[in-house]
């Protein structure tokens, strides 16, 4: 047995489901490990503290409708009577169109999380937000959270206070990406030969991964590029 | 193996167990509560277990769960008020998390969900090869010949 023992096992001595050898060796483990008797007491105390949860996920379960197994006799019946009635339903088929019932619903359409930036400024401790009309200093780290919402690509320019330099960093996927310049018409070419300081975006949820590598020529046949 | 499934017994039996596996795996209550009813859900759905040892079933299913709503979360929109952005903005070096993150998404992709879940007990939770094999339902060398194949692909 592990030096350190797995949660899975601890969880299965605690439930009587480890084999009598397994579970006299944690027994045994257990008069002379403190640190094990404490991951023991932390867990019957979580048992405690996860009750109310389990009971909510409990009645959540009840109140769904249970699968039910019927008998190859009921069965078949059934499906006899189901063919009887898509036929009767085909042939009496009126010729109108059938409007949304009251349960019907368009997924996505409440709570529309658009896509948007933020910047932050690394501090000594973490990072802080900077509001809009912050001032940043020579040397400042800044980083540009991009969260993407669901889109699958995204595209980030930044010009400076003179209004001469644009840069441009497209967002395609979970690693972050550098600002680089760029010319005013490639917006979405990936650029990170001239990179500039201190600068990098990254995006909260991105889209998959797409692959460029030579080793995804099959992906790349069945999805045309963008 | 048992047929008729007492869900709401076998939840208030196991239903911490499972709990606090997806909140160790998620890392939100939230999710955690939801991926739980996941995995009751899964268990209704397929009506027997072995009834010795249901806790091995459902640490697997709850395992397979969590992963695939860890999968999910980069195609779902975020919430209004999500914090991750300020999180990321706060590691020493994001970029390497994240291509860590993507180089276990492609790899995943690659390989089947059991593989996947092979390699979270064993590297992640600590269990042996013996002790994976147990869980899974498989040799001890099927075990290592997957996991073996698994870092093959994260060398290449």
């Amino acid at each position: 047995m592990n030096d350190q023992i797995p949660d899975l096992v601890l969880e299965q001595y605690r439930l009587h489901e480890l084999p009598p050898v397994d579970t006299a060796a944690i027994a045994d483990r257990l008069r002379r490990d403190a640190l094990l008797r404490a991951r023991l007491s932390a867990l019957d105390a979580s048992d405690a503290t996860l009750h109310d949860d389990v009971e909510r996920i409990v009645r959540h379960m009840l109140a769904r409708p249970q699968p039910h197994r019927p008998r190859a006799v009921a069965w078949a019946l059934s499906v006899a009577v189901a063919t009887v009635a898509i036929a009767i339903a085909v042939v009496m088929r009126p010729r109108t169109l059938v409007g949304p019932s009251a349960v019907d619903r368009i997924k996505g359409a409440e709570d529309v999380v658009r896509p948007s930036l933020a910047l932050y400024r690394r501090t000594v401790d973490g990072s802080e937000r900077l509001a809009d009309g912050a001032v940043a200093r020579p040397g400042d780290m800044i980083r540009v959270g991009y969260r993407p919402a669901g889109r699958a690509y995204g595209a980030i320019v930044s010009i400076d206070g003179r209004g001469t330099s644009p840069s441009i960093c497209r967002v395609t996927a979970r690693a972050p990406c550098r600002f680089s310049q760029a010319r005013p018409c490639c917006s979405t070419r990936r650029t990170n030969s001239t990179t500039r300081r201190n600068g990098n975006a990254f995006t909260s949820s991105p889209a998959r991964r797409r692959s460029t590598s030579a080793s995804s020529s099959r992906r790349r046949r069945r999805r045309p590029p963008v | 193996v048992t047929d008729d499934l007492d869900v709401a017994a076998l939840c208030r039996r196991y239903g911490p167990m499972v709990l606090r596996r997806c909140c160790q795996l998620l890392r939100n209550d939230e999710e955690a509560r939801d991926a739980c009813q996941d995995v009751f859900v899964r268990l209704l759905e397929r009506r027997r277990i072995d009834a010795h040892h249901p806790s091995s079933l459902l640490y697997r299913i709850a395992t397979n769960v969590c992963l695939n709503w860890i999968r999910d979360r980069g195609r779902r929109p975020e919430d209004a008020m999500d914090d991750r952005l300020f999180s990321i903005a706060a590691l020493e070096e994001p970029g390497g998390r994240s291509q860590a993150r993507l180089l276990l998404g492609w790899l995943f992709a690659r390989r089947p969900e059991s593989s996947r879940t092979m390699a979270v007990l064993h590297y992640v939770d600590g269990l042996t090869l013996e002790q994976v094999a147990a869980e899974c339902g498989l040799s001890v060398s099927g075990v290592r010949k997957r996991l073996t194949r698994l870092r093959e692909d994260v060398h290449r």
